[in-house]
């Protein structure tokens, strides 16, 4: 075997539990860094788990604590749109319905009346909102109204009436012209004024269907 | 640091050619312990003395007449292959012996200008191989081998002053031998010890004086010395100084000076029972005292021991120092992960009260039946627009009783309608004044609106006035509206169509006659939103 000092190995022998001891301490220095290193990363990581915990603990209650107040809020309302059917998909044989009703208890003349195709539209929570709510659509239907009145009051209390019905409603545009102003006698019992009216008939899509259906 | 530099303890076997002494250089005092006749004679007492000391380094000295020096030049060739070129030229020279050594100690001046060496040598190596034999037998250290004639060369580099290009320095010893180194601008290029032929101390001045001019004489024979070259002569006796110096002559080529050896050992504790202070001990009790002695003639082989003893010491400190540096360096890393370990266990601590505060809220927490902010998010939307949800009715009872003030005006249309206001740029959006268009669903511009709160109310109302007697009074009766609905809180009226337009920058047609005055009229009204 190649001689790898100047000194034969029955001398190096002599110093063999100097050099025993040399090892140790590097390993011992090695072992020293690297238990140090590790403990201090496990220290580290631990803190930081510990903080991240804290702060998640922090959040959780100010964020239950938060919502708590939200529902108690808005849950009497929130309540009160779900008894009027708002939270709930439109349900135009309802509608077309109490139009119907209306129609006979107020003695109006014939109602033509149009639902247009509904249209979704994705509402936005508070930009500053950290961990929003899920997806929720505002949908609107627009309702046209055409029918004739004897005199203006058909129009108010038609108008009144569907107002008043389940469903959140909202007038856009109604417009009443006289009909044959010159000719006609309001004497008589006739079509005297013709009234148009659109209305956008909301409703909120939780989408809450597929929800259920799982 | 300094024992590193300096010997701090160290045997000292000076082999003569009568005798050996041992010395001990221990807490600066350069004390004689032993002195043999021979090899044979030391037997059990150098190995007592060993024993005694047996941490201690030798270190030998040889004062011996059979040591010799040659000056010799050699091929000037690059530093790595000088050493075996010096190696070659010992082997030549010295092949009989294992002590010696070989030094540059200049150039030639001209021709190839070849380097000059001085080969020196212990030539007759059994005075000193049975001393260094059983101190490897014994795997003693043996730091160095030197002589006498390098430690007077070392003496002259320690005591200072300044040295002169040639110099002799002159040492008796005992028995009267006479050692005569030559030392050329401080390097020994030669040295000699004589056996003075008389032992009467009155002719010891005389005898100087010649073997001076002798040695001269080979000096400058060997081309060391040249004849105009003044030599200066320094002779340190441990006699009276001023006996010798009577016969020392000076002369432009030769000074002489003299030294006396007891007084200059007085700066330096030797102990040396029988022995004279001679310039032996004093330039060994310098080199001790200031430096480490030089090995000259012992090769690798003769200092394994040292080397590995050293090697040893570097190791044990090395390690040592590695493991405190170790624990030094970590220290400040682990007292950060004791600190982070007391931070974690208060940051733990903090969060179990605000966990059980969580339980507690989550068990109290009320049902719902949908996430709170989509609740929040549903109730706030149905209520914008429920704020912006008006009943015609309102705007027409409002005209109805504006019409009082102008019994005379028909009616004939009301168009009621919610309009879109433009969206208004936000100063605070986007970079630059840039704010990204919001994505809106085709066909749901208005319902947008809604839910931004961009919407207004506009009612047209058009009509017929009657006026039978004049025109200024149907027209008057139009503006007395206009009044009567501006005096309404949030109601703005812009005329669209007045029953005789007066302006003069437009073309007015009527026709003028018997029958009643009939004119449409037509008004625009913008609603404000009123909480």
């Amino acid at each position: 075997m190649r001689q790898l000092t100047p000194f034969a190995n029955k001398d190096l022998l002599l110093i063999k539990w100097k050099i025993v001891f040399f090892i140790l301490c590097v390993l011992i220095s090695v072992a020293m860094f690297w238990a140090t290193e590790t403990l201090y990363s496990k220290a580290n990581r631990s803190l930081i788990i510990a903080q991240g915990e804290l702060y998640s603990a922090r959040s959780a209650v100010e964020m239950i604590e938060e919502e708590e107040a939200t529902i108690v809020e808005y849950i009497d309302r929130y309540q009160e749109l779900s008894n009027q059917r708002i939270i709930q998909p439109e349900d135009r044989l309802v509608f077309l319905e109490a139009v119907a009703d209306l129609r006979a208890q107020y003695d109006l003349f014939p109602i033509e009346l149009n639902i247009g195709e509904q249209l979704g539209v994705p509402l936005q929570y508070d930009p500053s909102e950290s961990e929003p709510g899920g997806p929720i659509d505002l949908k609107a239907s627009t309702v046209s109204i055409n029918y004739s009145l004897l005199h203006e009051e058909d129009l108010s209390r038609f108008l009144g009436g569907l107002l008043n019905t389940e469903g959140l409603y909202q007038t856009r545009e109604c417009q009443i012209q006289t009909v044959n102003q010159n000719t006609q006698s309001y004497l008589y019992l006739a079509q005297h004024f013709l009234a148009r009216c659109e209305l956008l008939w909301y409703t909120f899509d939780l989408g809450l269907e597929g929800e259920e259906s799982i | 640091m300094i024992s590193l530099i300096r010997q701090s303890k160290a045997l000292v076997l000076i082999i003569k050619d009568f005798e050996v002494q041992l010395l001990l250089w221990e807490a600066k005092v350069l004390s004689l312990i032993e002195v043999y006749a021979d090899f044979q004679d030391s037997k059990d007492r150098f190995d007592r003395a060993l024993h005694q000391y047996s941490d201690y380094p030798l270190i030998i000295i040889a004062d011996v007449i059979e040591e010799s020096f040659r000056n010799e030049t050699v091929v000037h060739v690059a530093a790595t292959d000088r050493k075996a070129l010096l190696d070659r030229k010992l082997s030549y020279s010295f092949r009989n012996t294992r002590f010696r050594s070989a030094r540059i100690t200049g150039r030639e001046e001209s021709g190839r200008r070849d380097d000059k060496v001085m080969l020196s040598a212990i030539t007759k190596p059994e005075l000193v191989n049975p001393w260094v034999d059983k101190l490897l037998s014994m795997n003693r250290s043996i730091q160095s081998i030197s002589s006498m004639a390098y430690l007077t060369e070392s003496y002259l580099s320690s005591v200072g002053g300044k040295v002169p290009e040639h110099l002799m320095l002159i040492s008796i010893g005992d028995s009267l031998n006479l050692r005569q180194t030559y030392i050329k601008k401080g390097k020994v290029l030669f040295s000699r010890l004589t056996t003075l032929a008389s032992l009467d101390v009155s002719a010891l001045g005389e005898n100087i004086y010649q073997e001076s001019l002798q040695i001269r004489k080979y000096l400058e024979r060997i081309r060391l010395l040249s004849y105009e070259d003044s030599l200066e002569i320094r002779v340190y006796t441990p006699y009276d100084k001023s006996s010798l110096a009577s016969f020392l002559h000076s002369s432009t080529s030769n000074s002489f000076e003299c030294f006396d050896s007891r007084e200059e050992t007085l700066l330096y504790n030797l102990e040396l029972q029988e022995a004279k202070p001679s310039g032996l001990y004093l330039f060994l009790a310098n080199a001790l005292q200031n430096k480490r002695i030089e090995n000259i003639y012992a090769n690798l082989d003769v200092k394994r021991y040292f080397y590995l003893k050293k090697i040893a010491q570097g190791m044990t400190l090395g390690a040592s120092v590695l493991v405190v540096l170790s624990m030094m360096i970590n220290a400040p890393t682990l007292s950060d992960t004791l600190d982070k370990q007391s931070l974690q266990e208060a940051v733990e601590a903090q969060s179990i009260p605000l966990r059980a505060e969580y339980e507690r809220l989550s068990q109290r927490f009320p049902e719902t039946p949908i996430d709170s902010k989509e609740m929040a998010l549903v109730v706030e939307t149905s209520e914008t627009i429920r704020k912006q949800s008006y009943m015609p009715m309102d705007a027409m009872n409002l005209i109805s009783q504006a019409l009082a003030q102008s019994p005379d005006l028909e009616v004939s249309s009301i168009e009621w309608k919610m309009v879109e206001n433009e969206a208004e740029q936000s100063a605070d959006q986007g970079f630059f004044g840039y704010s990204p268009p919001q994505e809106v669903v085709p066909g749901a511009e208005f319902i947008q609106a809604v839910l931004d709160e961009r919407t207004s109310l506009k009612v047209v109302l058009e009509g017929v006035a009657f006026s039978p007697r004049s025109y200024r009074e149907a027209q008057e009766q139009v503006q007395r509206l206009v009044n009567a609905l501006e005096a309404f809180p949030g109601v703005s009226v812009v005329p669209l169509k007045l029953p005789t337009d007066v302006r003069v920058d437009t073309r007015v047609s009527t026709t003028v006659d018997d029958d009643e005055l009939r004119a449409d009229y037509s008004l625009e009204l913008t609603l404000e939103a009123v909480e």
